[in-house]
Formats: C-alpha cells, structure tokens, sequence
C-alpha cells in the first residue's frame, strides 16, 4: 500500500482528533510501553518538559516458586512547567505501581489540571476493546472503557476550585490509535481521552456536603519517525505446499524502538468544570521515545 | 435514494438465496465426491496401541531428533543441564522464564531449533526434556518469532511437533504399561487414585465465576442462565488442569468417537507426507465430513474437547484410567491421537494458510474450517471448542444471541485473565506486552464467538 491510501485512511482519525482535543492527560493511559521525553509551548504560555519511564519492578504475585519473572506494569511519569513569570511547578507527577490496560491498582499523584495537590488512585478497572487492528501489524486503534476511584487532596493554591480532601470517581473512554505512513519509517499516532470526575467529601470545611466534577476532553495528534539501527517490519518467507513459490508475509518486528517525536499536537477541552479553574488550552510538542 | 438503496440489498441478498438453499440442500456426499480430500486413500498408520508398536515411533522420533541436532555445532552447553532434563510442568516456562529462558534465548535463534535437538538428545530423549522443547517453540510460535530461527514457521512447526510425539508416545507407554501390571496384579488398589482425575471434586474456585456471572446485571437473564450451565459443561476438577471432564469420559466410552479421533490422525499423518492435499480449500474440514459421516457436531465435539485440549487430558486421565486397569489399548491410542492431532491439525493449517487479503501481516487460515469460513486466527481450537458448547447449549433451547453473547462473556473472562500471564514471557522476549496482546485476545474472542454461532446453526 503506497502513502497516499494510508494517509487517506488517516486522515479523518487527525480531523477527529483536532475537532475533540489533547494534554498530558491524553496519553497518561498510553498503551505504548517504555520511555519517553518531551518537550514543548502551551497556549497559556507555558513551556513544558514531559517524561515518562515505564518499569517492570513488581514481582508476579504467587512469589518465585509459581512465577520466575516480574510484572511490566509500573509507570513513573512528570510533567514539568516554566510559567511567563519564571516559575516553575510539576504540574503532573505520578507513580502507578501496577497499570495493565485493564487494571490499575496503587498510584499516587499529583494533577493540577484537576485541583490536585496530591491524590491516590486505589483502583481503576477497564475494558479494551479493539477498534481496528489485526496481529502482527502495525496499525491499530484500541479504546479503552472503564473507570478508577481514589483520593484527591484539592487546594485552590493548586487551581482547585475548593480546598479539601476528597474521594473521586473517574469514568473514562480512552482510544489510541497509530499508523505507519507507507512503508517507511514514519508513523502517526493519535490519543483521545474523555474523563468526566466526581470528587466529594470535605470540601470547604464542610464535611460530606461538597460535590464537584469536571469533564475534559483531550486529545493528542503526533508524526514520528524511527531512527532505529533495524527495520520496523521483517519479511517472513512461505513456501507453497504444492507450487512451491514463494511468498512474503510483512511483520512488524515488535521490539522496543527509538523514534523522534517530530511534532506532537495536543488540545485540551473543559465542561461542567466546578473542580479546578483550569482552562482549555492547546499544545505543541517534540521529543524521544523509546517504546513499543 | 435510501429505497433504492434497500431495493438493491434486497436484490442481491434474492440473488443469494438460491445459492444457500443448493449448498443446504446438496446431500454432503455431492460435496465430498468432489473433494480430493475427502477421497484420499489413507493407509493405516503405526498403531498406538501397545507398547511395543509404540517403542518402533519413539525410534522413528529419535532418529528424525537426532539429525536435526546434527544441523548445528556442538558449541552451546547448558549451564545446568539438569533444569532441561528434569520433570516439567506447564507452569514451568513462567516458573523460569528469567533463569532458564535468559539462557536459552542468549543461544544464537538460527541455531535454536538445533540446539533444543541436541539437549534432548544429551537428556537421553527424556519426555519432560522434549516436551518442555516443545513449549518453547510454542512459545516463539504464539509470539510470531517461529521465522527468527531461519526455518519457515511451518518447518518450525514439524521440529515442535517431533518434541511432543516423543512425549505423547513416551506418556501412553509408561501408563500402559502401569494398566499392565494393574490388571497383572488382578486388579486396582483404591489408595493409589484417592484424589486423581477420576475421584476430584469440583474445583472450589469455580464460584468465583458463578459470582461474576451472576452479579453482572447488564447481561441478559438468558445470558446469566448459560454461564452457569457452560461453567457446568467445562467441569474443573479440583488439583487438575483438565476441563470438560464428563465430555471426555463420554468420548472415551463412544466406539464410533474413538474410531473418528482414529482415522482422522492417520489421514493427518498421510497429509503430512502428501501435501498436494493442502491445496483444496477446506479440504481437511472435507475430509473430517467424510469420517464423521457428515455430522460437523461430533467433528466439533471429538476435536473441540479431546485435541482442543493437547496432551492435558492424557496427562490426567492415562493415568487415572491405568491405576484402575481401565486403559483399554483403542482407549490409549484415542488419548494418544487426541493429543497429536491438537498439534497436527495446527501445522497442516498454518502449511495450508493462504495470504490474507484483509492485511500483509496475516494469513488466512481455512483448512480445518467449515466451507465459507476463514479466520485470521490460527488457534482453531477457539472456534471448535466453542462451536460444541453452541450446539449443546441450541439443544438445551436456549436462543442463539443469548448463546453468542454468553460465550463472548466467558471469552472475555478467560482473555482478561490469561492477558497478564503472557507479560513476563513477552517482557523476557523482548516484546510489547500491552496493545499487540489486546489485539490478539479481540481476534481470539470473535472467533469464539463465530465458532459458538456456527455450533447453534448446526444444531437446530
């Protein structure tokens, strides 16, 4: 299949994505595992600075003596922010100890874009499903449906709308999507999210009384290109039980990659926000990633 | 333009109908006269049945073992040999997937296939050496790393395939053996089968799944009520790995089923040495019609429970059966094909594949499936297995959107919870553990479900 078709398939997934909308958020469920650096400018004038470290520390339950060999599932990430006035303030941080695609347990971390100066998620549980994409390729888009519950410690000092400690529900679709672009190295990679969150609890001194939500949309739009020493897909060769010609299957090669981040675009869309006083803002990115 | 639009649908789907009712109508044998499959001479095989006929295997084995390990230098040695002769049980890879696999995979993957040869040779062709061979391969296999070893992924197929014979055959011997010597002794000793295949209780977990079942309140009544009797049919066995445990009794008791496991694993073996054979479409479904007398529901049962489930039932029931003199000779031999043609059924079917029109990346499978139906899914197990329970649970009367949509829960089910257990092997491979596993168990739980409507169409 030569360019053309391809970024014809793609392009409404980027039309979607550019009229939904992106931040860290959108990506903070990527279903792309490894490392990744980023830097970019915000709307609001911010610069920021992204990374992301994905890690397989946690050993599998049932010990040594049932499973020999550890968990990928920890993801450590940040994000770092210069304001106009010089200011610095991590923005976003989080550990999550144990993030499968259809299940989260044990995070803590901090999300100013939603008022919180510290939170925990305890669980969250998903269901993916696959939106377009067959084994072996390169090219598929996979949502996610499901929802997480924890703590959130909100302070309007944090652009939280009220201050106090919280328990939250978090209900979120989440799609992400990629694409090779010929048979090149370059790719595209698309991320939506739409997380609508309850938080109650004590708010304002009031204990049991306050109630505030937010809807955000987000979505992320990004163009890479691999720089790695070996190449993306591999022919596997068939030969024909009876004709004996051969063929080709093109497979990709699945191991982690290098890519650079040639420009990653983001927008961030904000609803029925009584939570934080957040704003919608746009982003533009580059960066590194070292991933699947 | 809307009107117009259904007149057309409506037109093309008459211009169907008539195609439909012919292949519903044609009497099967008017198909199978056509098939060269179904027509093939197929000589009897080497019998299965003592231990004798089946020592004459092993040495076929071993020397077709012997010279794929002749294919590499004998430059790699085992840090500790013993962790590849010594007993292997399934939960082994995952057990030491950091250990041992850190140093089979550091073994140049050209050289691999070799290599494997020529530890299991060094272990004196020892099953648990050859059959812990085979998963490995297997475990290449399910991750698309077959072709990595410079061998088309068929050939890779045919190497792991030589690894588990020698186990299958080595494991009916040693417990025909054992009936022998029970039946010597005149008869069972009731203390050595306390708690074995035969004598368990119901696994106790099992609620667990009657209680995700039941509380999931979206599904329908219907849907609720199927869990139930599928969880039911599957029968987990407390301390066994096997499922469908009263199915595979009932097959074993079945002459005609044992003759049809028979015949269909000497015609596997005879497609193996003529592989003109696999270029007819759907010829291996042709010739299963052929051998079950044109009854696709005891296709689905015989193979969707006794080689759906590879060397699993051989392994909790030879045992069971020898420990009460029960092991008949035709019943060793069904347990002993049942388990091959698991394996067989798959390499025939990933030689027969065709490039998939759908994506570069895939193959369309088609041997093994009904006329009109192709999968890009090479676990045909999925659909067989399922096609069964479809066909008990149409027959029970329940209606077919509450079967399928049954059936798609209990995938679901069982893909969430196998998901996370590919994660080390894939971290240790090298491979990504999160999207391309989530792409595989969505093809894996659609052709459960295809399978499970295919077994409610042909049950009515």
């Amino acid at each position: 299949m030569g360019v053309v078709p391809r970024l014809r398939s793609t392009l409404p997934l980027l039309g979607w994505l550019a009229l939904s909308a992106p931040d860290a958020r959108a990506d903070a469920d990527t279903l792309h595992e490894g490392e990744a650096l980023a830097a970019g400018g915000r709307t609001d004038g911010a610069a920021l600075a992204r990374a992301k470290l994905d890690l397989a520390i946690v050993p599998y339950p049932g010990g040594r003596e049932m499973w020999g060999g550890p968990i990928n599932a920890t993801r450590v990430e940040a994000t770092l922010l210069r304001r106009d006035d010089a200011t610095f303030d991590a923005e976003e941080a989080r550990v999550a100890l144990i993030r499968w695609p259809h299940f989260h347990a044990l995070a803590v971390e901090r999300d100013v874009r939603l008022g919180t100066t510290v939170g925990a998620e305890a669980f969250g549980l998903y269901v993916p499903y696959v939106l377009r994409g067959v084994t072996g390729s390169d090219s598929w888009a996979i949502a996610l449906l499901g929802g997480s519950a924890g703590y959130r410690y909100l302070r309007r000092a944090d652009r939280a709308r009220v201050d106090g400690h919280a328990a939250s529900v978090t209900l979120r679709a989440h799609v992400d999507d990629q694409a090779p672009l010929g048979s090149g190295r370059l790719s595209v990679r698309g991320a939506f999210d739409a997380a609508y969150t309850v938080a109650f609890g004590a708010l304002d001194g009031e204990a049991g009384r306050g109630l505030v939500q937010a809807l955000v949309l987000c979505a992320r739009g990004g163009l890479l290109l691999d720089v790695s020493r070996t190449p993306a897909t591999r022919d596997v060769p068939r030969t024909d039980p009876v004709t004996g010609a051969v063929t080709h299957l093109r497979q990709v090669n699945e191991g982690a990659r290098w890519r650079v981040a040639l420009l990653e675009l983001s927008l961030e869309l904000r609803g029925f926000d009584t939570l934080s006083t957040s704003t919608s803002l746009a982003a533009a990115e580059v960066g590194v990633v070292h991933d699947f | 333009m809307i009107s117009e639009r259904r007149r057309a649908r409506r037109l093309s789907l008459r211009g169907l109908l008539p195609l439909v009712l012919v292949l519903l109508l044609t009497p099967f044998h008017a198909l199978a006269d056509a098939s060269p499959n179904a027509m093939a001479k197929v000589p009897a095989y080497l019998a299965r049945t003592t231990p004798g006929r089946l020592a004459v295997r092993q040495r076929q084995l071993e020397d077709f073992v012997s010279a794929v390990a002749r294919t590499v230098p004998r430059t790699h040695h085992l840090r500790d040999p013993g962790l590849f002769c010594d007993r292997f049980h399934d939960f082994d890879m995952q057990r030491f997937t950091y250990s041992l696999w850190g140093e089979l995979l550091a073994i140049p993957r050209r050289e691999l296939l070799g290599q494997f040869a020529r530890f299991v040779e060094a272990c004196g062709f020892s099953p648990d050496a050859a059959k812990r061979a085979g998963f490995v391969i297997d475990y290449l296999y399910w991750n698309r790393l077959a072709d990595t070893t410079g061998y088309e992924v068929a050939e890779v197929l045919e190497v792991r395939d030589a690894f588990y014979e020698l186990y299958i055959n080595r494991l009916v011997r040693d417990h025909l053996v054992t009936d022998t010597s029970v039946r010597a002794a005149g008869g069972p000793d009731p203390r050595t089968f306390r708690g074995d295949f035969l004598d368990a209780s119901p696994m106790s977990r099992i609620r667990w799944f009657r209680a995700i079942g039941s509380a999931l309140k979206a599904f329908s009544p219907n849907e609720r009520r199927i869990l139930g009797v599928m969880i039911d049919l599957v029968d987990f066995r407390e301390g066994h790995l096997t499922p469908f445990g009263g199915e595979l009794v009932r097959i074993l008791a079945s002459p005609d089923d044992l003759r049809v496991v028979s015949e269909t694993h000497d015609y596997l073996q005879h497609v193996r040495a003529h592989p003109e054979l696999l270029a007819e479409r759907h010829g291996g479904w042709h010739r299963l019609m052929r051998v079950t007398r044109g009854r696709p529901e005891q296709a689905m049962r015989v193979f969707g429970v006794l080689a759906a489930l590879l060397y699993i039932p051989l392994e909790d029931l030879a045992p069971a059966l020898a420990a009460r003199g029960q092991l008949d000779p035709s019943t060793a031999q069904a347990l002993h094909d049942g388990s091959l043609s698991y394996y067989l059924m798959n390499e025939l079917d990933e030689r027969a594949a065709v490039p998939s029109a759908r994506s570069a990346a895939s193959l369309e499978y088609h041997f093994f499936y009904p006329d009109g139906f192709t999968t890009a899914d090479w676990k045909w197990y999925h659909f067989y297995n399922n096609a069964h329970i479809g066909c008990v649970l149409r027959r029970a009367g329940y209606p077919d959107d509450a079967i399928a949509g049954a059936a798609r829960l209990l995938a679901v089910l069982y893909e969430g919870t196998t998901l996370n257990l590919a994660i080390p092997a894939r971290h240790r491979l090298g491979l990504d553990p999160r999207a391309t596993p989530i792409v595989e168990s969505s093809e894996d739980v659609q052709l459960n479900v295809a399978g499970a409507r295919y077994g409610v169409a042909i049950c009515r």
